[in-house]
């Protein structure tokens, strides 16, 4: 790629149309194309046969939807979340846990893990604006996070079938739904890479809620 | 000037133990560089004075913002950076301001406003350990006492 061009003010380069040729590197392309620019000829829409009406006339004016082309990101990590660092919940079924972070998934969520067998926290998807980030950091062993995956987390879709009247009233049909052996599998697996390296004050630590007392100002807490 | 006014300006009268005067330890109290300690190399008017310490620049304060301490060091008005920190490492200045009570108490300030969140637990539960074994030995003495 070319070097970017210098500015001395908004709109004012640094240099003149024949240093910025030059720059560019366009001799460079002409001299690749035998001395001239490469051009590409242009596409050809095919006419109509004659005689033939189009077969759809639209009634109305449809207006053409705007071309969605954003490419979506995941969310940038604060620079105080890094593997092993030990996160507290702020929102959620799990306010107030403190948590560890496994690491960050491609949809930007953070997968976070209790572990499960100190405060019931299992390996979960949390929203990075939900959380403090403490100081204190767990030395993780080297973990297999392969099976948690954004599909993991999202369950499987149930078949939707054409609903009758009868289908509103059958309660027995609702089924608990059972967690499936792989969750309980992984899971396990995974606390019992974990549990090892954390201290006893820090598995103390990890089992207590958050919570906010008499006398506790937030804003000159440091975390 | 009579020797009654002299009796009754003697240093023993004066409520006043610490003095505004050049070499003079203050710390800062209010603003920006709370918690630093300057020393008085000369006084401006009523009401500032010009301060200076080692690693910090030469400057201005006010007397509102400062807190005068018990130390005092030997030095000329106007007094330059290198014999402020001779006089200074003379007197062990530092070192005796810590291991004062006012140091002690300002450390402890610091010590718990850096606390983390696990400190802070670590804390919590040692103190609830120790309250727990003072609750003990106290119930049997209590009982004992009946």
């Amino acid at each position: 790629m070319a070097k970017p061009a210098k500015f001395i003010a908004r709109g004012i380069t640094a240099e003149g149309r024949a240093k910025t040729y030059k720059r560019k590197g366009l001799w460079a392309i002409k001299k690749k194309n035998g001395g001239k620019f490469p051009t590409h000829p242009k596409k050809v829409v095919p006419a109509r046969a004659e005689g033939r009406a189009p077969r759809f006339y639209p009634a109305d004016d449809v207006p053409k939807p705007l071309a969605h082309k954003a490419v979506h990101k995941p969310t940038q990590l604060r620079a105080s979340i890094t593997p092993g660092t030990v996160l507290i919940l702020l929102a959620g079924r799990f306010k107030g846990k403190r948590v560890i972070f496994l690491s960050q998934l491609p949809s930007g969520l953070l997968l976070v893990t209790g572990p499960f067998k100190l405060n019931g926290v299992p390996a979960r998807r949390v929203n990075a604006a939900y959380v403090i980030a403490t100081s204190t950091k767990v030395a993780l062993p080297k973990l297999d996070l392969t099976p948690f995956t954004d599909k993991y987390f999202q369950g499987e879709e149930e078949k939707r079938s054409k609903k009758g009247e009868s289908e509103f009233f059958t309660a027995a049909d609702a089924k608990k739904k059972e967690l499936s052996q792989k969750y309980i599998e992984n899971q396990k697996t995974l606390d019992a890479a974990i549990l090892p390296a954390l201290s006893t004050d820090l598995k103390g630590y990890l089992s207590t809620r958050f919570t906010l007392k008499d006398g506790d100002r937030p804003h000159l807490m440091k975390f | 000037l009579s020797l009654g006014c002299a009796a009754l300006l003697a240093p023993e009268k004066m409520p006043f133990k610490r003095y505004v005067e050049i070499g003079r330890v203050a710390l800062i109290n209010y603003g920006p560089e709370f918690g630093k300690l300057v020393v008085i190399t000369d006084v401006i008017d009523q009401n500032r004075a010009l301060v200076d310490f080692p690693e910090q620049e030469r400057r201005v304060v006010n007397f509102k913002r400062l807190a005068l301490t018990d130390f005092k060091v030997d030095i000329k008005r106007h007094a330059p950076k290198k014999d402020l920190k001779k006089a200074l490492a003379e007197a062990d200045v530092l070192a005796k301001f810590k291991a004062s009570s006012w140091g002690q108490k300002l450390a402890k300030q610091v010590a718990k406003s850096e606390m983390t969140d696990f400190d802070r637990f670590k804390a919590a539960v040692a103190k609830a350990k120790k309250s727990r074994a003072v609750r003990k030995v106290f119930n049997n003495l209590k009982k004992s006492a009946k």
